[in-house]
């Protein structure tokens, strides 16, 4: 009997919806996973619309710009604002209407949610010395919005053409309408709830994982929240709960910062909306560019969060402990004891000099890089010029720095800084990456900092991640042959190397990662429905001069475009301990 | 030998090049200290008082008034007390909600730059930038003023040295006398043009 091969078998059992929504992990960008209303000790949700469902009605003036003091003539700013408010509803329940226009011109609780750009005293009154404000009125104890509102500085020009020396609504937009959907600032660095920007900078138009999982937070509701997993647990201090601490989530398998959330007064803290998958979780100070006084909410969310620690991995930062999260579950007990001491180092400017040459400057915010660009980085914070290079890493598949500094120095400020030469593959995995500066006794994180667009053209690839367990003949390691994982591609080939002669190699493919330590070094890393242990029925091939080879042709289906396939071996080795042995998890990204 | 000659272009660019302007939404516009220091209208050292949520007069916006008690006058004129007004905060049974605008505890000691909005309330200038904690060395008796990290574009190249580049503290006194020397030098600058 002709036997089906393995990729187009697990392919065709793959889910329309899945198929139709170009893979699992196809990336959406959301909002700060702090969400705006939560009670010490117990959840009492955040203010919500009823119904999920808003509309809100403009102040005339986007219907005549040219009136409009704090407008650049030629701007659609009522476009750029539903563009900004479309991006929440694309990936949750949040649904948003644009109600027409009103003569009203100031922000009031009069039950009309309104966006206005006017220049009055209540106005300016109410946004400060901010950019945009958004006052969300709620009742209690129902937390029902009753009325939202959006105020415009008119300190400063707003734009919606992409002039570098105004500010960009559609962005502004995008973050104020994550307000009025329920969350506060985040601490992932490119992320649209990020608290900062820049004149000119557009990357905040569209959500990051963090907002995403954020808003899903809020709107626990079929399909976009339950589709995902938690990760609860508690953070301490010499023994007590720890508050403020910036508790964040990165993915194993690409490396890319997925969501994040702050502990509350007693210590614990929820991240929500993670896809399924294998994580490392690290807690680190609010110490900037995010501070204390950026997630300072009232009753909710006081002062006085605790930045006096160091940045600690669950179950250290040497060799730290992953952490297991499944769709539809809540992991528990992720609890972290931080290191008392005070952190010395300190990441809080960042900066994209894509010519090597000329001027540069740095702000605390992240950006985006596509993939294929190979720029420099400005890195800075206090003492940054005397940290050795060696120390400073990008996180996740496909972005590095790929040499020494080639600058130091100080800014005036007092800060110091360096310049690395950076990369980024034209097959990098979307989404945020870390730089991390670890000296061995301390480290840092700049947290989501640098955030991989979609590629415009995006390619087939494959990368591995994850540990192999230690067999007879050394640790067998997955690969491929045979060219990228094309639709089509016939000639394409799994390869199992370091396994024992005579022996069998079974591989599994999944359409998701997973996190199963069966002890003895041995991890199952992807997830297999109803086959949890290794091995069992499927696809084998004999190991012969230490190597297992499948043939596994990618079929010619071009809706699988964006699909991401988990593989990994396990070998019979009567040598080894448990008379098995397994591999590293090799993904691959099917394109065509 | 490129790196090298790329490495001097940069270091001369960077005398050149401030720090990018960055803004905050609820993105603030950044100032720092010395913006502060000349834009306020007065800069105290207060205790905070009692605080209600009110509608502001003539609007229906809420605001949370907060009492100050006001210990030392560092810029305008002398007053014992005065009355501090933030967007967002509780009337009734309706709170309003603004993310990332400065929050006050009863008790609390804080030095603060201030000026008057639109609808003349006392406001905390440039946001959470304008208002730092007062905290008092027990050992010493010393008022310090606390430097936030995460606030650094507004203190850090002002306090900073090559010894010390993140100072988490310093007295009150110098830091009054930093603030009254950032006043002179940018009068003496505006005389100047």
């Amino acid at each position: 009997m002709k036997r089906i091969p393995l990729l187009l078998a697990l392919l065709l059992a793959l889910p329309l919806p899945l198929l139709a929504n170009g893979g699992p992990t196809g990336k959406g960008r959301s909002l700060a996973h702090v969400v705006n209303l939560q009670q010490s000790g117990m959840s009492i949700g955040a203010p919500t619309f009823s119904g999920n469902s808003s509309t809100f009605v403009y102040h005339d003036g986007v219907t005549n710009v040219p009136s409009l003091s704090n407008v650049e003539a030629g701007s659609d700013p009522r476009t750029a604002c539903n563009n900004g408010a479309a991006e929440w509803p694309a990936v949750s329940v949040v649904s948003f209407s644009d109600g027409g226009t009103t003569t009203t011109t100031t922000v009031a609780n009069d039950g009309t949610n309104l966006i206005t750009f006017a220049n009055t005293a209540g106005n300016s009154s109410a946004v400060g010395g901010a950019l945009a404000v958004t006052l969300t009125n709620y009742t209690t104890p129902s937390f029902t919005i009753t009325d939202c509102d959006i105020v415009w500085s008119n300190a400063v020009t707003f734009s919606t053409l992409g002039t570098p020396t105004n500010y960009d609504i559609e962005s502004i937009a995008c973050h104020e309408f994550g307000h009025a959907f329920g969350l506060n600032h985040s601490g992932v660095c490119s992320a649209t709830m990020f608290p900062f920007t820049g004149a000119g900078a557009t990357h905040q138009r569209s959500l990051a994982l963090d907002d995403v999982a954020g808003v899903n937070g809020v709107y626990q509701t079929i399909p976009n929240f339950w589709s995902t997993g938690v990760i609860n647990g508690t953070i301490t201090k010499s023994g007590t709960p720890l508050y403020g601490a910036h508790v964040v989530a990165r993915s194993v398998a690409d490396g890319v910062t997925y969501a994040a959330a702050m502990s509350k007064q007693d210590g614990t803290y929820s991240i929500t909306g993670l896809p399924q998958g294998p994580y490392y979780v690290y807690a680190e100070p609010l110490d900037g560019p995010v501070g204390d006084t950026n997630i300072t909410n009232g009753t909710y969310y006081p002062s006085g969060k605790d930045t006096s620690f160091q940045t600690t991995f669950l179950g250290g930062n040497a060799t730290p402990t992953i952490v297991r999260v499944r769709e539809t579950q809540v992991t528990a007990s992720v609890d972290i004891a931080v290191t008392a001491t005070a952190q010395t180092l300190n990441l809080r400017l960042i900066g994209d000099f894509p010519t090597g040459m000329g001027g540069f400057s740095a702000s605390a915010g992240g950006y985006e890089l596509a993939p294929g660009t190979t720029t420099f980085t400005v890195i800075g914070g206090p003492g940054v010029n005397t940290i050795a290079d060696g120390a400073f890493s990008i996180t996740g598949q496909g972005v590095s720095f790929t040499g020494a500094s080639i600058s130091s120095g100080t800014f005036g400020g007092g800060d110091g800084y360096k310049i690395f030469p950076t990369s980024v593959a034209a097959d990098a995995e979307p989404g945020p990456r870390d730089i991390v500066v670890d000296i061995g006794s301390e480290l840092t994180c700049y947290c989501g900092v640098i955030d991989v667009s979609p590629a415009s053209s995006p390619m087939a690839t494959t990368f591995a991640f994850g540990s192999s367990s230690t067999g007879t003949a050394g640790q067998p390691v997955l690969s491929s042959s045979g060219g990228a994982p094309t639709l089509p591609n016939s000639s394409f080939q799994l390869d199992v190397s370091n396994g024992v002669s005579g022996e069998t190699c079974y591989f599994f493919a999944a359409t998701k990662a997973d996190y199963i330590d069966m002890g003895g070094g041995i991890v199952q890393w992807i997830s297999i429905p109803n086959h949890d242990l290794f091995p069992s029925a499927g696809y084998n091939a004999p190991v012969v001069g230490g190597v297992a080879s499948l043939a596994s042709p990618i079929p010619n289906l071009p809706n699988l475009a964006g699909v991401h396939v988990y593989v990994q071996a396990a070998l019979s080795d009567a040598g080894s301990m448990a008379g098995l042995s397994s591999t590293n998890c090799l993904v691959l990204v099917l394109y065509p | 030998m490129r790196a090298r000659l790329l490495g001097t272009a940069l270091i001369l660019a960077v005398l050149l090049v401030a720090g990018r302007e960055t803004a905050k939404a609820t993105i603030l516009i950044k100032k720092d200290l010395s913006q502060l220091s000349v834009e306020s209208e007065k800069i105290v050292v207060a205790r905070v008082g009692s605080q209600q949520g009110a509608y502001a007069k003539g609007t229906k916006i809420i605001f949370t008034y907060t009492q100050l008690s006001v210990e030392s006058t560092l810029k305008g004129a002398a007053v014992e007390s005065l009355e501090l007004a933030e967007v967002g905060g509780t009337l009734g049974n309706v709170t309003c909600v603004v993310s990332g605008m400065p929050r006050f505890k009863e008790g609390e000691r804080v030095l603060l730059f201030l000026k008057k909005d639109a609808l003349g309330q006392w406001r905390t200038h440039g946001c959470i930038q304008g208002r730092f904690d007062v905290v008092e060395n027990l050992a010493t008796g010393e008022r310090l003023v606390k430097l936030d990290p995460a606030l650094g574009h507004v203190h850090a190249g002002f306090f900073a040295t090559e010894a010390d580049p993140r100072p988490r503290a310093v007295t009150i006194e110098e830091f009054a006398s930093k603030i009254e020397n950032l006043i002179v030098a940018a009068s003496k600058k505006e005389e100047g043009k």
